[in-house]
């Protein structure tokens, strides 16, 4: 095998693998405060793109414009989920987490309703964001677009980063999700922590959506795959922190990448799961301790 | 300064506080002692907020503030330093302290920050040869110092501390009595739960007796250390009731 081949599927699965580490990332942000695993989180990916496709290729706003447009609306849309149904799911008296678990499933199949109401069944496509011209590098190729995924995924991680190190916000958040009754006594408000996590999360989901769609493609059903994908990079980081989450993620983009040359192209999805059947199956009693109490 | 009225508190179904009335003044440690479930920590969450009394009100300087959210009666100054220390074992020992700063509200209360800092790292100077280090790194009485001085970082003018000797070695538990003691001249109102009645009655002016949910007995600290009920049941080896045969339980 040529290393030209090597390196070209070095690339792709690293670029695919920094789309899964930012969902991952909204994941366990969302986990981690709240406890709860949203597994709506695919959803907010799709919704970014398909946002995206009305504001700039119907709409025709300019992209930057159109960016944040969509990103704002997806965490909007987070923000109302968090009030109306998670919020008033956590009070509940004696609600477990699975019982929230399934509710956020059953959140994911509303929202594919509405949204296939609103952009039909249709594929959309959008533009990539500066041109589609190949970058040849040693012999392989990138497309501008990765280019800009990973110079997102950078971004996000030191902008969570610095979140965590160094505001009050981001304390506020941690120490919500070690002990919410202690962070509570310290005059944190528990709940509004809660709401930002949420926030935090759709919002990642979104710029995950837009930044993956122009080279994938988008449909309103496309959330449960690429949510498992990043729930699964998730996973393989342990469910605990951020750095672990992007390195899972990354790992998964390769593990996927590498099994095309096995053979199949559908084997792609196929590793996915797997490997998410070997974390059940051995580290569930680790990883998700928590999600049980 | 703080005062409870007819407090009841309940679990499910489970009845744990039962009509229980106390009050602390400023510059008052009062102690709250009893057997293991008494109810003394269901006491101290009820009146932060974290569980919602079924019946009965708390008053902060004759405001009523049972029912609001703990973040807020915590901001309103009422602190508590939690049983079993529950400081924030991932974050350094000045973001436990810092984070205690959420609590202060205007702007007054901002600017002293760095002036309260440096009092408790006086009051507890392992803190601040260790105020990068995770909290989880320190030794159990370091830890339970950190929950006292962010208990104190909140600015408060009530305190109130859910056991802090429990688990100490008796030299540390004297330590941590005279702490308490010396802050009761910085006009804050003490309320000390332990179970560990003689250290706690010695230092309070005040103390109550809590039994099955009930207060039985109360009376000034000196009061209760001399009194043969308490002497017998909670100064030796913990025995039985005080208020044993009697009707109305
Ligand atoms: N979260 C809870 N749910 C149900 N019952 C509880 C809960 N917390 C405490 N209890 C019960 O309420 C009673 C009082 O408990 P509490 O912790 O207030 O007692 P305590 O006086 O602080 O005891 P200790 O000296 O052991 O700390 C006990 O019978 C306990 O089992
Ligand atoms: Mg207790």
């Amino acid at each position: 095998m040529s290393p030209d081949i090597l390196l070209q599927i070095t690339l792709s699965g690293i670029t695919t693998g920094a789309i899964y580490a930012i969902i991952a990332l909204g994941f366990i942000i969302i986990f981690k405060v709240s406890g709860v695993i949203n597994l709506a989180q695919g959803e907010f990916v799709i919704l970014g793109g398909l946002a995206m496709v009305t504001f700039q290729a119907s709409l025709k706003w300019p992209l930057p414009v159109a960016f944040l447009s969509s990103v704002v609306v997806v965490v909007a849309l987070g923000i109302l989920i968090e009030r109306l149904a998670i919020t008033p799911a956590r009070r509940a008296r004696g609600a477990p987490l699975a019982r929230i678990l399934i509710m956020t499933i059953g959140l994911s199949t509303f929202i594919k309703g509405g949204a296939s109401i609103i952009w039909g069944k249709d594929q959309y496509y959008l533009p990539h964001f500066t041109g589609d011209k190949p970058i040849f590098i040693f012999g392989a190729t990138m497309l501008p677009q990765h280019i800009w995924i990973l110079g997102f995924t950078v971004l996000i991680a030191l902008a969570l980063a610095l979140l965590f190190s160094r505001t009050s916000l981001g304390k506020a958040m941690l120490a919500t999700a070690e002990n919410p009754d202690a962070a509570a006594l310290m005059g944190i408000n528990v709940n509004l922590i809660v709401l930002v996590s949420f926030a935090l999360g759709a919002g990642l989901g979104a710029i995950a959506g837009l930044l993956v769609t122009p080279i994938t493609f988008t449909g309103y059903d496309r959330g449960t795959m690429i949510g498992l994908k990043g729930f699964v990079a998730a996973s393989m980081g342990g469910m605990g922190s951020t750095t672990w989450a992007i390195l899972g993620g990354l790992a998964l983009g390769l593990a996927e990448a590498f099994s095309t040359l096995v053979g199949f192209g559908e084997l792609k999805d196929a590793t996915s799961f797997m490997i998410l059947m070997v974390i059940l199956f051995f580290m569930s009693r680790g990883v998700f301790a928590r999600a049980r109490t | 300064m703080i005062r409870t009225e007819n407090l009841c508190t309940s679990y499910g179904y489970v009845e744990v506080l039962k009509n229980v009335s106390i009050e602390v003044k400023t510059n008052e440690i009062v102690a709250i002692i009893g057997a293991n479930g008494a109810g003394k920590s269901t006491l101290l969450r009820t009146i932060s907020g974290l569980v919602k009394p079924r019946e009965g009100k708390v008053y902060l300087e004759s405001q009523a503030v049972s029912g609001h959210p703990a973040y807020r009666i915590a901001r309103s100054g009422v602190s508590l330093v939690p049983e079993g220390r529950q400081i924030f074992a991932s974050l350094s020992v000045l973001d436990n302290l810092m984070l205690a700063t959420n609590a202060r509200r205007g702007k007054e209360a901002r600017l002293t920050i760095d002036e309260d800092l440096e009092r408790v790292f006086t009051l507890f100077p392992v803190l601040r040869e260790r105020k990068g280090q995770h909290g989880g790194t320190l030794s159990g009485g370091q830890q339970q110092m950190l929950a006292i001085a962010r208990g104190l970082m909140s600015r408060p003018k009530v305190l109130m501390l859910d056991e802090p000797s429990l688990g100490l070695a008796p030299i540390l538990v004297d330590e941590v009595m005279k702490v308490i003691q010396d802050l009761r001249k910085q006009n804050l109102a003490i309320l000390l739960v332990e179970q560990n009645a003689a250290a706690a009655l010695q230092i309070a002016d005040r103390g109550y007796v809590l039994e099955t949910g009930r207060v039985v007995l109360q009376g000034g600290g000196k009061e209760l250390l001399n009194n043969e009920s308490v002497k017998d049941h909670y100064l030796g080896s913990a025995a039985f009731s005080i208020n044993q045969g009697n009707p109305n339980r």
